[in-house]
C-alpha cells in the first residue's frame, strides 16, 4: 500500500517536472542570445567570409569534407543549384551569408520565428561543413541552440509572433526548458568529468598552458609561475563548477549562486582567452536555462494585460 | 496510435525529447554506434545535423599545445627565403585559425592541410617559387620549469615542400638569366 503511494506520488511529480505547462521566456531568451551571439560572430567574419568559407579558403575541400559529416547541406552543391542565375561559387557563398544574417535578424526578433530558425540552422550547418576546420566548440553551442530553435516553441515569447498571437504556457515549453537543462547538466558534468581525469587540472598546468597559449589576448600570465596555488586553485574550481552544476543547480538555495559562478567562469574564459564568442553563447544557455523564470503563474501574471487571450491561459493550466 | 498523437501530442513529445537526450549522453561518454546498419546511418545523420552526438572535453584532459604554420617563402629573383606567419585581425580570428592548426596535431591530415596553407598563401607571393610550409607547436614549459627560467618556443615537427610547374619555371628562367660561372 505505502509503495504503491509512493509510487503514484513519484509518478505525479515527473509529471509536473516534464508535462506542467510553463512559460517559453527561457526558451525565447536562448533564442533572442543565440542569434545575437550569432549576429555578433558573422559581423567579425564577414570581411574574411571566403578565407573560412569559400572555394578557394584556408582550408581545400579534400580536409574540409574529411572532416564534416557527409549528409550536412554543403555550399558548393547550392552554388550548383544557383548557377542558373549565373551566380559563381563565390558569389553564392556570399548570398547564402546575406540570407543566413537576415535569417538570424528574423529568429532574434522573433518575426516568422520558425522559418527563420529553420533557414538560420540549415545555412549553419553548410557554412560549418565548409569551415569545418575551423568549427571549435562555439560553433558546436551555436548549432545544438540554433536545432532547439528549430524544434522547440522559441518562438512563443518576447517576440513579434506572440506580440500578434498571444501564447499560452504550454507543455512544448516545460519539455522544451527540461531537454536544455538536462543537455546543459551533461555537457558540464561530462566536461568536469574528463578534466578530473586528467592530471593538468589537479597540477595547476591545465589554467597555465591555456593561458599562455600565444596569440589568444594580450593579457600577461607569467606571474602564475611564481603564484602555482592561484593556477591550482582556478583549476580546481573550474572542475568543481563543472561538476557539482548538474546537482546544485537543481537546488533552490544553490541554483543562482552555482549559475552565476559558471557565468563567472565563462566571462573569464572570455577575457582571458579570447573565447568572446564561446563565452557569450554558453552564458545565453546558462541564463535561458536556470535564471528565466518559467512557472506558468508568473507568466500569466505578466500576460494579464489587454489584448492577451486569457481564457486560454486558464485553461492551459487547469 | 496517430488518434491518439493528434489528441495528445505531449507524452510523444516527452518521448523524443528522452531519446535525444539519450542521443547526447551517449555522444558525452564516446559511445560509439552499434554496428553499421540503417537505423545507425540514420541516427547518424540525426546526430550529425542536431549536434546531439557531440563530446564536451574543452580543455580535457589536458591542454594541448598551440600549433601553427610557418610559411617559408622563397624568392628566386631575390634568392632569398622570407618567412610568413598569418596574424589573425581580432581575436575571434585567432580562434578559427588556431582550431585550423590544431589539425597540425593530427598526422593522418597534417600534410594535406599544409597543402591548404600553401595553396592559400601562393596567390600573396606571386613571385614565390616555392612554399615550405612547417608545421610548429608552441612548447611551453611546466610551472616549475618556467620559475627556473625555462621559456616557452615554437618548435618545427614537420616540413613539406610545394610548388607548381608555372612556380618551377620561375626558378629555371633565374638561371637562364644568371650570367655563366
Amino acid at each position: 500500500m505505502r509503495r504503491i503511494a509512493v509510487l503514484r506520488r513519484a509518478k505525479a511529480a515527473i509529471r509536473a517536472f516534464v508535462l506542467e505547462p510553463a512559460s517559453a521566456r527561457p526558451l525565447a531568451v536562448m533564442r533572442i542570445g543565440i542569434a545575437a551571439a550569432l549576429i555578433g560572430e558573422a559581423a567579425v567574419v564577414a570581411s574574411h567570409l571566403h578565407d573560412y568559407y569559400g572555394p578557394l579558403g584556408l582550408v581545400q575541400p579534400p580536409v574540409t569534407d574529411a572532416l564534416a559529416h557527409w549528409s550536412l547541406p554543403s555550399l558548393p552543391a547550392l552554388a550548383r543549384a544557383l548557377s542558373f542565375t549565373g551566380l559563381t561559387e563565390s558569389g553564392a557563398v556570399q548570398a547564402a551569408f546575406a540570407v543566413y544574417v537576415l535569417a538570424l535578424h528574423l529568429l532574434l526578433l522573433g518575426c516568422r520565428t520558425r522559418a527563420a530558425a529553420v533557414v538560420s540552422w540549415l545555412l549553419f550547418l553548410a557554412f560549418k561543413k565548409a569551415g569545418s576546420a575551423a568549427a571549435y566548440g562555439g560553433l558546436e553551442f551555436a548549432q545544438i541552440a540554433l536545432f532547439y530553435c528549430v524544434v522547440l516553441p522559441v518562438g512563443d515569447a518576447l517576440s513579434i509572433d506572440a506580440f500578434r498571437r498571444p501564447r499560452p504556457p504550454s507543455v512544448g515549453a516545460r519539455i522544451g526548458l527540461r531537454l536544455l537543462q538536462l543537455h546543459l547538466c551533461v555537457v558540464y558534468l561530462s566536461s568536469g568529468i574528463e578534466k578530473a581525469r586528467g592530471d593538468q587540472w589537479w597540477t595547476g598546468e591545465a589554467i597555465w598552458r591555456a593561458l599562455m597559449r600565444p596569440g589568444h589576448g594580450d593579457i600577461d600570465f607569467s606571474w602564475l609561475a611564481v603564484h602555482p596555488l592561484v593556477a591550482k586553485l582556478a583549476c580546481w574550481g573550474t572542475v568543481t563548477c563543472e561538476i557539482g552544476y548538474s546537482l546544485f543547480v537543481w537546488l533552490k538555495r544553490t541554483r543562482k549562486l552555482w549559475v552565476l559562478a559558471v557565468i563567472g567562469m565563462h566571462l573569464a574564459i572570455a577575457v582571458s582567452l579570447g573565447l568572446v564568442f564561446f563565452s557569450a553563447v554558453m552564458i545565453a544557455l546558462n541564463v535561458a536555462a536556470f535564471l528565466v523564470p518559467a512557472d506558468a503563474r508568473e507568466a500569466i501574471a505578466d500576460a494579464r494585460q489587454p489584448g492577451v487571450n486569457r481564457s486560454s491561459f486558464d485553461s492551459a493550466i487547469s | 496510435m496517430l488518434r491518439r498523437f493528434l489528441r495528445n501530442p505531449a507524452p510523444f513529445a516527452a518521448a523524443a525529447a528522452a531519446g535525444h537526450l539519450l542521443m547526447v549522453i551517449a555522444g558525452a561518454a564516446r559511445l560509439p554506434l552499434p554496428a553499421s546498419s540503417a537505423a545507425t546511418k540514420i541516427l547518424g545523420v540525426y546526430a550529425a545535423w542536431s549536434g546531439a552526438s557531440n563530446s564536451y572535453g574543452f580543455f580535457a584532459p589536458g591542454v594541448a599545445a598551440e600549433w601553427r604554420a610557418a610559411l617559408d617563402l622563397y624568392d628566386p629573383r631575390a634568392g632569398v627565403w622570407t618567412t610568413r606567419t598569418r596574424v589573425a585581425p581580432n581575436l575571434e580570428l585567432a580562434v578559427l585559425d588556431s582550431t585550423i592548426n590544431s589539425y597540425f596535431s593530427r598526422k593522418e591530415i597534417r600534410e594535406a592541410l599544409a597543402a591548404s596553407w600553401a595553396a592559400a598563401e601562393m596567390p600573396e607571393a606571386p613571385g614565390a617559387a616555392a612554399v615550405v610550409v612547417r608545421a610548429e607547436a608552441f612548447l611551453l614549459p611546466t610551472l616549475p620549469e618556467y620559475r627556473s627560467g625555462h621559456r616557452g618556443e615554437w618548435r618545427t615537427l614537420a616540413a613539406y615542400a610545394f610548388t607548381t610547374e608555372e612556380r618551377e619555371a620561375l626558378v629555371d628562367a633565374q638561371d637562364r638569366r644568371a650570367p655563366p660561372r
